[in-house]
């Protein structure tokens, strides 16, 4: 049996405001295979992207256990977040986070280049990235030159450079039309196979979370399992 | 007649609107970094004032001693070269003239000085009446003697600089002899000799007065075999000033040789004087250029991330000019507050120069003898800014003028409005339309 | 467990620039673009504006030192002094000075005796420095090469000739040719002083193109000043000129001088005495570096105003670019990494700015004597079509400075400041750096939200 490559147990998160206390999480358990995409849906402000940072290491959580490829969450100092951020997850976040004083290309191949590859390998492997998305003419634009859907897909590129066995994706068409979005779709359904990679989505788009192969739904703190 | 008035109505009603745009954009409550950056502008700005009083006071100080000590003794406001047989008439007129403070007739030459022991010098002798002496009140100040005890003292012998006796050797009492030598293409050369006990030391603070000047009383001459020298007036004004004017107004008059001003007389120095401080001035104010440089750069990201609301303002009609008077009004500010921080930190430093020194010295001597005790510093050097061993100085004089204050504020104010001005220039020609489209 | 030493500083250096000062290049020039770096192209402009008048305070003030302190050294105190007594006779003083003169690293050694007198003329009289020089003088390089003539000889012919100083001459109003008298006191019987008339024609008049070093010298032949001067109080020496008189070499010869002293049977107690050039002008060099370090002093404010500058564009940036340090943190940036991009940032901005303000500095201090002619012409220039009675203004008043100023760039000095300015510049991206380090990427989640 395949070992899972994302494992929660009684993961406890609370969010305080005022008076109010939220509990986002409350002892949920969640486990994903690999090689497998995920999509967890539920409704706006249920604290699926709250989890989804937590996974990526972005959000401290108050108990319980992740375990991320073989990485436990709960006892990571700074310097091997870091570490962690770098080798272990990618992530695409909602609103694109592109760079706007660097290129495409640059854009794509920096977090390589910031974890260590010579500068010639990180900028080859961008390419090759942005190959993979299809914006290899666009690779010297930068951000402003580019469109929505464009950007979105550089942001994906990039989250890829490292070769991380996870890539975590927050609403990723949520900024986007139509168009644009069956683009992304189509691009993300590949990605498991196409880059080696495990990818967990949230997202309440129903046409985007028809390709996972699992789906999760996150209410009153617990995910429930719809396929 | 109405529609006039009816336009000038409406200037004025605008400027209170445009006012509060500027209070509501320059004084919010938000930290933002716009708000950081016109907070470090505005500390720049009061830095370089501080610096600007602290270093122009010092060197007013130093420069007013020579000035003042010059101007009241030998230099005078004016010296007038008169016949001798001039010299009483011309002293009683010039004293009814209400401008004039004192006239006080003198012969001066260089004589040869012996002391004691052999030691010699060579000492500028004025040789002055000593009721004239006791008249010219700001002479006697000059020296640091009351009137009275400069007549009584040139009545019974010399006035001596407190250096020119350590010089010769000489002190209270002691008797000390002057040679001279009168060239004339007729006479030939004639020397002549004077003596007398010194009766009274002076020190005025200016180490060519008192290395160098000897005073003694006019009747003295009398008991020479001839005149060293012609007979000077010198003459002093209430109000400097009027030097020029007056001499134009006396040039002309009967008995009189020739006449200068102080502005003549010590024309290389004051020009020297003059230009040291314009450079200091000049030097210290790159200050207010770096704060300038730092204004205009945050300006300039300040009024592009306005640009959106400009353009609205601008799209409903108000003009330009108004605009830019908004941000006119946020350099004013910062001038104006820096200027005012820097202004009421700077006069007590100014002042208080001395102290504050000696205090900082004191300090650092203090941490210099505990590190020599402990073995870690070798020697204990000798900080003192302006040492006495080597400046003839005591202590660290300051004056603080008006007319500077007055001019270093206005830079404080200029270089941050014209700095903000060239800012905005660079986005007046943007069309409103431009801007909100490529938001 | 994995843990990578990204010791490589390239990356950071390649974020950092790019952060602060963008790629005009291949982005569109908007104006959006310009204006989000401008405040560090500003930084560089304030640090480099603060750095051009330290440069020229600093080479303009060694200048005018070292040239002021080459004409004492060459004209007047020689590079050692050797006091005589006055008694030493003739012969004795002359193999003295041979065989000083023999030493190595001894170039010269002439005899000069110094007093005090008063010149008179028609004109009037003033003091006089007395100069008794040797004939050796004439043959001194260092001498020549900074007197210059306004007329006649550099040294009197004759027993009854006399070489004034410019400033003399002027206020006694004579010329070369004309005659002058000098009265000096000399010791007669019984201890009282007597005064001796001598008249000398001027046979030169000679300027050091330093007022205050040369204003009254009236020099005459060494025999004649012996004559003319009182023993006790005036001052004979051996003036002594060494081959390298700044070198560390000096008080070694000095010592080995002492020793010839002794062998030739001279002592310290009758009346020798050996002083090197930095003993004898004490006070007033000591006076000059005073003055130096007060305008130093001054300077640096302009400096650390500029670096605050720095400091604040920086936190600026720091502020208003949360977000994208975020991202950064986001995919494994440490924040260290984070800390050391700004760090190296602002040292980056520091550095350019000290060398563009060095380039500008070393060039105006190279031109200055141009420069401030050009400065006075213009000056003068305007003032007489506004006031056509105004007098002309020179900014280097003969009288007080030196006219030209002898400017020699000395690199120590260069890689100083520099080296300063750079370490200024990262002490004092500190706290932005540390700011930055403290960004968590736990923020663009909330900034989603």
């Amino acid at each position: 049996m395949n070992e899972p490559i994302i494992e929660c147990r009684d993961l406890i998160k609370t969010f305080s405001s005022g008076a109010e206390v939220l509990h986002i999480l409350d002892h949920a358990d969640f486990s994903l295979e690999k090689g497998k995409i995920c999509t967890i849906l539920g409704p706006s402000g249920s604290g699926k992207s709250t989890f989804l940072a937590i996974l990526g290491s972005l959000e401290r959580f108050d108990s319980g256990s992740v375990r991320v490829d073989g990485y436990e969450l709960q006892t990571l100092q700074e310097k091997s977040l870091s570490v962690f951020r770098r080798k272990v997850v990618g992530f695409v976040f909602q609103f694109h986070f592109l760079l706007g004083d660097f290129s495409a290309l640059e854009n794509v191949a920096l977090p390589g280049y910031m974890a260590g590859l010579p500068r010639a390998d990180a900028w080859k492997r961008a390419t090759q990235l942005l190959d993979l998305v299809g914006l290899r003419n666009r690779a010297h634009h930068y951000p402003s030159q580019l469109s929505g859907g464009e950007r979105q897909r550089v942001a994906i590129a990039r989250a890829l450079i490292n070769e991380p066995p996870i890539v975590l994706a927050d609403e990723p068409t949520g900024n986007l039309d139509a168009a644009s979005s069956e683009e992304l779709r189509s691009l993300l359904q590949r990605l498991p196979e196409a880059a080696k990679t495990t990818l967990v989505l949230v997202t309440h788009d129903s046409e985007l979370a028809t390709i996972g192969d699992t789906s999760f739904l996150l209410k009153g703190g617990h995910f429930e399992c719809i396929r | 007649m109405a529609a006039n008035e009816n336009r000038r109505d409406q200037k004025n009603t605008r400027f209170v609107p445009l006012l509060r745009i500027a209070f509501r954009w320059s004084m919010t409550r938000r930290k933002t970094a716009h708000q950081t950056g016109l907070r470090f502008a505005a500390i720049g700005i009061a830095a370089g004032i501080v610096a600007l009083i602290v270093v122009m006071s010092v060197m007013n100080g130093f420069q007013r001693q020579y000035i003042d000590s010059l101007l009241e003794t030998t230099s005078f406001h004016i010296r007038i070269k008169a016949e001798n047989s001039h010299v009483p008439a011309l002293s009683q007129s010039l004293r009814q003239n209400p401008l004039v403070r004192s006239v006080t007739p003198f012969v001066e030459t260089n004589l040869l000085a012996e002391g004691p022991e052999n030691h010699q010098s060579v000492l500028r002798l004025m040789w002055v009446g000593p009721q004239d002496l006791a008249s010219d009140a700001g002479f006697c100040r000059a020296l640091h003697l009351s009137p009275a005890l400069a007549e009584e003292g040139l009545e019974s012998g010399i006035l001596l600089g407190s250096e020119a006796a350590r010089l010769l050797g000489a002190y209270e009492g002691i008797k000390i002899t002057m040679r001279g030598a009168l060239v004339s293409p007729d006479e030939g050369i004639q020397q002549y000799e004077t003596d007398a006990p010194v009766s009274r030391l002076f020190r005025s603070g200016y180490y060519e007065l008192d290395a160098g000047l000897a005073i003694v009383s006019r009747e003295k001459i009398a008991n020479l075999s001839l005149a060293p020298a012609p007979t000077v007036l010198g003459v002093k004004l209430k109000n400097p000033e009027q030097a020029d004017a007056l001499v134009a107004a006396l040039s002309h008059e009967e008995g009189i040789e020739s006449i200068e001003s102080w502005r003549d007389y010590n024309r290389s120095f004051f020009s020297a004087l003059r230009t040291e401080k314009i450079v200091m001035f000049l030097l210290v104010s790159i200050i207010f250029a770096v704060v300038a440089i730092n204004i205009h750069y945050s300006m300039r990201r300040t009024i592009a991330r306005k640009a959106r609301d400009l353009a609205i303002l601008s799209a409903f009609g108000t003009s330009q000019r108004s605009i830019s008077t908004i941000f006119m009004f946020e350099g004013l500010i910062v001038g104006i507050v820096g200027a005012a921080l820097g202004i009421v930190v700077g006069i007590p430093i100014a002042q208080n120069v001395d102290r504050i020194i000696n205090g900082a010295i004191a300090l650092l001597d203090g941490i210099m003898s505990l590190l020599y005790r402990m073995g870690i510093a070798k020697s204990i050097p000798d900080l003192r800014l302006f040492s006495p061993t080597v400046f003839y100085t005591e202590g660290i004089p300051s004056r603080i003028f008006t007319s500077d204050i007055s001019l270093i504020a206005a830079f404080a104010v200029i270089f941050p409005a014209i700095a903000v001005y060239l800012a905005y220039r660079r986005f007046r020609n943007a069309s409103p339309l431009e801007v909100l489209r490529s938001e | 467990m994995h843990q990578i030493k990204a010791r490589n500083l390239k990356p950071l250096f390649f974020l950092g620039l790019r952060f602060l000062f963008g790629k005009p290049v291949q982005n569109p020039k908007a104006p959006a673009h310009r204006v989000r770096h401008s405040a560090f192209w500003g930084a560089v402009l304030g640090i480099s504006v603060s750095i051009v008048p330290l440069y020229i305070v600093l080479f303009v003030s060694n200048g005018m030192i070292q040239g002021i302190t080459d004409r004492y050294l060459e004209t007047k105190t020689g590079h050692l002094q050797l006091a005589l007594p006055f008694t030493l006779t003739g012969e004795t003083r002359e193999k003295l000075q041979r065989d000083i003169a023999g030493l190595e690293g001894v170039a010269s050694a002439s005899f000069e005796v110094d007093g005090i007198g008063l010149a008179a003329s028609s004109r009037g009289s003033t003091s006089a420095q007395v100069r008794g020089l040797d004939q050796s003088i004439v043959a001194d390089e260092g001498f020549k090469k900074f007197i210059q003539t306004d007329g006649g000889t550099i040294y009197p012919e004759k027993q009854n000739e006399a070489v004034l100083g410019r400033y003399l001459a002027r206020a006694l109003g004579v010329g070369v040719g004309d005659t002058v008298t000098l009265i000096t006191l000399r010791d007669a019987h019984e201890g009282q002083m007597l005064p001796r008339l001598s008249i000398f024609r001027v046979a030169g008049i000679v300027s050091s193109g330093y007022r205050e070093l040369d204003a009254n010298w009236f020099i005459v032949r060494s025999e004649a000043a012996l004559r003319l001067l009182n023993p006790s109080t005036a001052y004979a020496f051996i003036g002594i000129k060494t081959v390298d008189p700044y070198g560390a070499g000096l008080n070694a010869l000095a010592s080995g001088i002492t020793d010839q002293l002794s062998q030739s049977g001279f002592s310290g107690v009758q009346g020798f005495s050996l002083r090197t050039w930095r003993d004898i002008e004490r006070s007033l060099f000591a006076s000059f570096s005073s003055t130096k370090s007060v305008l130093i002093l001054i300077m640096a404010i302009a400096i650390i105003v500029a670096a605050v500058n720095l400091a604040s564009a920086l936190t600026t940036y720091v502020i208003e670019h949360r977000t994208e340090i975020a991202i950064l943190r986001s995919f494994g940036v440490s924040s260290q990494q984070t800390a050391s991009i700004f760090l190296l940032g602002g040292a980056a901005t520091g550095t350019l700015g000290c060398i563009a303000g060095s380039a500008v500095g070393i060039f105006i201090s190279f031109y200055i004597n141009q420069i401030l002619s050009g400065i006075q012409a213009a000056i003068n220039f305007v003032s007489r079509l506004l006031a056509p009675a105004s007098h002309p203004i020179t900014l280097l008043n003969p009288d007080y400075y030196l006219e030209h100023i002898p400017i020699s760039i000395n690199w120590d000095y260069i890689i100083l400041i520099v080296g300063v300015g750079i370490a200024v510049s990262a002490l004092v991206s500190l706290v932005p750096a540390i700011k930055s380090s403290r960004i968590a990427p736990a923020e663009l989640i909330r900034h989603e939200q």
